[in-house]
């Protein structure tokens, strides 16, 4: 009775699987779909099915050079985006100083405004730093993120001081406490804001697309976008393919990094 | 000199981000709330002239921006709670040692980063008339009718989607807070015999409160500036942005026509500033009500 | 665990350290390989002309040819392009850049509202002056959208417009003709609908409608796209509403909405429809071009038909305008026009002269001609301002899928003003 129970619960997981997987089987159709007018026909149509479209975002265009500048961009964003944001999250959290009620009230409130009017005031601010069309655009703007600061205070919140006035019984600085004990018993927290902020900016496609015209420049999105559409019409098949082939890197990144999900097991950092 | 360090010590530690955030948010926000004041155009910067509030007196008494602040609303009451619940339980149920664990959680976890065109289509799709949960449900009182083209249902229609594809992000932050609960309180309490329900009602959901915190905040704030989830749905077969009959119509999503369609640069920006005042009173209530979730 | 974190940090930072050094150099040397080139140039010195453009697809890399056809055949001009994906960014960093003043020479822009707009502003000049007889073989209804005031500010660079496409054998099995006027399109819209397929089909949108709005009496876009209102609210617009709430409520006519379809397009290549009156880009989607017919709007009052224009302006910004004229020229002379159609540069010529050397070169499109018979009837939709399209669509939805009557449909469009 016990081992059905068991096979139930798996079974019922299995399809709760199967039903939050179907966006991602219906972009792997849609790719697999060689003519763009047989999207809607029958499933069955067998010859209507092939990769044709697989290989046309791989060879198409530049896309390596796109994989390549994603993946550059990204990984300088998301390394920055852990070091600036964890940094003031630990101040926000750790610290009495003058002016933490302004400066957490400052952060949240970058959060609350939408962003879509800054499209252009940022694209301008950019011009002026001349950075517009070059790597420093398609990074700088990104390097800070309020909702990572927002995560890595809240973990703070509730990490123990002890530790850290332990190190400094031991001599060691506010700094070298921060890299060299604190950072490394946050490893879970950083891992999450890891996961995060470089989904979040993987698929990144406005901002960059008025940043940068250079198509040696473009990252994944761009580059998906760009050898997908036509004037009037968006080749849905094609584009699936695209975004298909754009989440493999994400997907690989979520499940290294999830793995690491593991107990930290602090309790014993505090006892010893 | 230690002392000296350690009182610079926050300051020196918020510095990056208060510079960047200055330069590429700050700033930018300055400039579009003073472009809210003004008859502005960034093709002709200089020509602008002061209107004072007109901007934001036409956003307020514009029935589309109530509308789309009513249904940005109705979506929070739904959306919010019940993300809170199906994350965690995932999270608590994907944390226990089964088989296949790193297969489920990638599952639950890749909607979220699927597109929300494929999002739209699937849903679309699978609510469509005629399909089979449109004729089941219809066999308990519900209308056969397409859930995107029909009124009510295309509301309900953007709810699952948005749900769907965001309890993967909320189900990772829950994790993240599981791993700080140390295993002896587990153990301990299962040696007292404390059943799965006692163990998770007084253990790992007070020792949640601050994930709760977490997410709550960030749910509310992401779900009232939710924009491609309704946008795609409505916008299936070249439809209207909003539609059917603007009951999918959000409040960002109207801030979206209004800068990127209309080219209404003063009137968007008069938009989101008062879509940020909202914003701000919500998540002021919501932080103290929180202090009441004791359990 | 502490030195696994630190390894990886520093693997990240040496990977990133090296790409970083290596995109610097590509970025150098994508700057490089155009000043290469003028290495070899003469005494004169060469103007820079910058221009814009939003392109996808294979675009970018057919301009690049184009514009080093023109550079070589300049002794005055040197034109580099700047490409945008998708019209929203195009927009976005064009005004940033206008704003910042820092804009390109040449940029694109849709005839109607965005040209009127530029140029009211003092964006763009007027181009009398550079280019004044050259546009004598234009077709002068493209030129319309790009006049304000009777002042030229932009050279129309292609257009697409709008016809009724018909499926070749199942008009004939019907035996149905094509219809030449109103009456004859609703019998054959009736008579074709059989089984799975309509009669007709559209995407229920101003842009497609108002041809038929128009010839049946409801011709209410203005002059320069104001709106007129006594048109707008009157008989004929309550008969040609009710006409198409009819052709739908019957099951005559569908559109992409109700039938599942991405776009309209999609309705006549998957021969869900009979007819279909649609932008000439749907062309695209057949495969077979022996199978399907264009036709002008069936008419009642009139002819009509819809133009969607880009043009070139040059912008005040611009330090030499008549090198920015010269290059404009070129791209609108006959052969670059013919060459860009064949490479999906532009969509139609808008020359009498050079469509007329595409169609006897393409003897067997029989497309073409029809696009330039109905060319001259044409309305700019750029005419229409966003908010009352929206408005209009929005009406229009209601009124075909919501049960809305044709009187609060027309209230509401007429209120919507």
């Amino acid at each position: 009775m016990k081992v059905l129970g068991r096979i139930l619960k798996y079974l019922i997981i299995f399809l709760l699987c199967f039903i939050v997987l179907l966006p991602f089987l219906w972009t792997l159709y849609a790719a697999s779909v060689t003519n763009d007018l047989d999207l809607g026909s029958s499933l069955l149509k067998t010859d209507k099915y092939g990769i044709d479209n697989f290989i046309y975002i791989l060879t198409k265009g530049d896309v390596w050079i796109w994989f390549k500048n994603s993946i550059f961009v990204v990984t300088v964003i998301t390394a920055l985006n852990l070091l600036i944001n964890t940094m003031a999250g630990y101040a926000l959290a750790q610290f009495r100083f003058k002016g933490r009620q302004i400066f957490f009230l400052y952060v949240t409130g970058i959060m609350m405004i939408p962003a879509q009017v800054l499209v252009i005031p940022i694209f301008l601010v950019s011009s002026n730093l001349g950075i517009t069309n070059s790597y420093l655009g398609l990074i700088l703007p990104f390097i800070y993120n309020p909702f990572g600061v927002f995560l890595m205070r809240q973990y703070f919140l509730s990490f123990p001081k002890e530790i850290v006035e332990a190190a400094e019984i031991d001599g060691l600085g506010v700094y070298s406490s921060f890299f060299h004990i604190v950072l490394p018993l946050a490893k879970n927290a950083l891992m999450t804001q890891t996961i995060l902020i470089f989904v979040w900016n993987w698929n990144s496609f406005m901002l960059p697309s008025t940043l940068v015209n250079d198509p040696a420049l473009y990252t994944l999105p761009l580059g998906m976008y760009q050898i997908t559409n036509t004037q009037y019409v968006t080749s849905v098949p094609k584009a699936m393919a695209g975004a298909a082939l754009t989440l493999i890197p994400t997907i690989i990144f979520y499940l290294i990094f999830q793995k690491k999900l593991i107990n930290s097991d602090m309790g014993t950092a505090v006892k010893g | 000199m230690k002392k000296v360090r350690k009182r610079m010590a926050p300051y020196v530690f918020l510095l990056p981000f208060l510079i960047a955030s200055v330069i590429f948010t700050f700033i930018p926000v300055i400039y579009s709330l003073s472009i809210s004041f003004l008859d502005f155009t960034f093709l002709n910067p200089k020509n602008s002239a002061f209107m004072g509030i007109d901007n934001y007196k036409t956003v307020l008494g514009d029935p589309l921006f109530l509308k789309s602040l009513v249904n940005t609303l109705k979506l929070i009451i739904v959306v919010v709670p019940a993300l809170l619940v199906i994350s965690i339980l995932l999270a608590v149920a994907l944390n226990a040692k089964i088989k296949f664990r790193s297969f489920f959680r990638s599952a639950f976890y890749l909607p979220y980063v699927v597109t929300p065109v494929a999002m739209g289509v699937i849903a679309v799709q699978l609510f469509a008339k005629e399909n089979f949960i449109v004729k089941a449900l219809s066999a308990i009182g519900m209308d056969n009718v397409s859930w995107h083209t029909t009124a009510p249902y295309a509301f309900w229609l953007v709810v699952l989607v948005v749900v769907w594809s965001q309890m993967g992000f909320y189900m990772v932050l829950y994790l993240n807070g599981l791993q700080n609960i140390p295993a002896e309180l587990y153990e301990a309490a299962m040696i007292d015999g404390a059943t799965v329900k006692r163990r998770f009602w007084h253990i790992t959901l007070p020792l949640l409160k601050p994930t709760t915190v977490l997410v709550l905040f960030m749910c509310l704030l992401s779900t009232l500036q939710i924009l491609d989830q309704p946008y795609v749905i409505s916008t299936t077969g070249n439809a209207t942005p909003g539609s059917p009959g603007d009951t999918t119509l959000t409040m960002v999503m109207y801030i979206y026509n209004l800068a990127f369609r209309y080219r209404k640069m003063g009137s968007a920006s008069a938009a989101s500033f008062i879509v940020f005042l909202i914003i701000f009173v919500l998540s002021l209530i919501q932080n103290m009500t929180v202090g009441r979730k004791e359990e | 665990m502490d030195t696994k974190i630190k390894k990886i940090l520093s693997i990240m930072m040496a990977f990133t350290l090296l790409f970083g050094l290596s995109a610097c150099g590509q970025n150098n040397n994508i700057t490089n390989s155009s000043s290469d080139t003028d290495s070899t140039v003469s005494e004169i010195k060469k103007s820079k002309i910058t221009i814009a453009i939003e392109a996808t697809g294979d675009i970018p890399a057919e301009f690049q040819k184009q514009i080093e056809r023109f550079n070589e055949a300049s002794e005055t001009a040197e034109a580099s392009i700047i490409t945008y994906t998708g019209a929203e960014a195009y927009e976005t960093a064009i005004m940033g850049q206008i704003a910042g003043e820092t804009a390109p020479d040449i940029i694109l822009l849709d005839g109607g509202g965005q040209i009127k707009e530029y140029a009211q502003q003092g964006v763009i000049a007027p181009l009398d002056e550079y280019l004044g007889d050259m546009t004598d073989n234009f077709e002068q209804s493209l030129l319309e959208g790009f006049k304000v005031d009777g002042i030229l500010y932009g050279i129309t660079k292609d257009y697409s417009t709008s016809v009724l496409f018909c499926q070749t054998n199942m008009l004939e099995d019907a035996g149905v003709a094509v219809p030449g006027t109103i009456d004859e399109f609703k019998e054959a819209a009736q008579i074709l609908t059989a089984g799975e397929v309509a009669g007709f089909g559209c995407d229920p949108k101003i842009n497609y409608l108002y041809p038929f709005m128009a010839t049946m009496g409801a011709d209410f876009i203005g002059e320069d796209g104001t709106i007129d209102k006594d048109k707008l609210n009157n008989d004929a617009h309550t008969q040609a509403l009710t006409l198409f709430k009819t052709l739908f409520e019957n099951n005559y006519a569908t559109s992409p909405y109700l039938a599942n379809a991405g776009w309209d397009g999609e309705l006549f290549g998957n021969q869900k429809v009979a007819m279909l009156y649609g932008g000439s880009w749907i062309t695209g989607v057949i495969e077979d071009t022996s199978t399907a017919k264009a036709a002008p709007l069936p008419v009642e009052n009139g002819s009509y038909s819809m133009l969607y224009t880009a043009g070139w302006a040059i912008t005040e910004q611009c330090k030499d305008k008549q090198a920015a004229a010269e290059l404009i020229q070129f791209l609108s002379s006959d052969e670059e026009l013919i060459l860009g159609y064949s490479a999906g540069l532009i969509n139609l010529p808008p020359t009498t002269t050079a469509m007329d050397k595409l169609i006897e070169e393409q003897s067997d499109d029989s497309f073409l001609p029809v696009y330039r018979e109905v060319v001259k009837d044409g309305v700019d939709y750029g005419l229409l301002d966003s908010e009352f399209t929206d408005a209009y669509n929005k009406a229009l939805e209601n009124m075909l899928y919501n049960n809305v009557s044709v009187e609060d449909t027309l209230a509401a469009i007429v209120s919507g003003q």
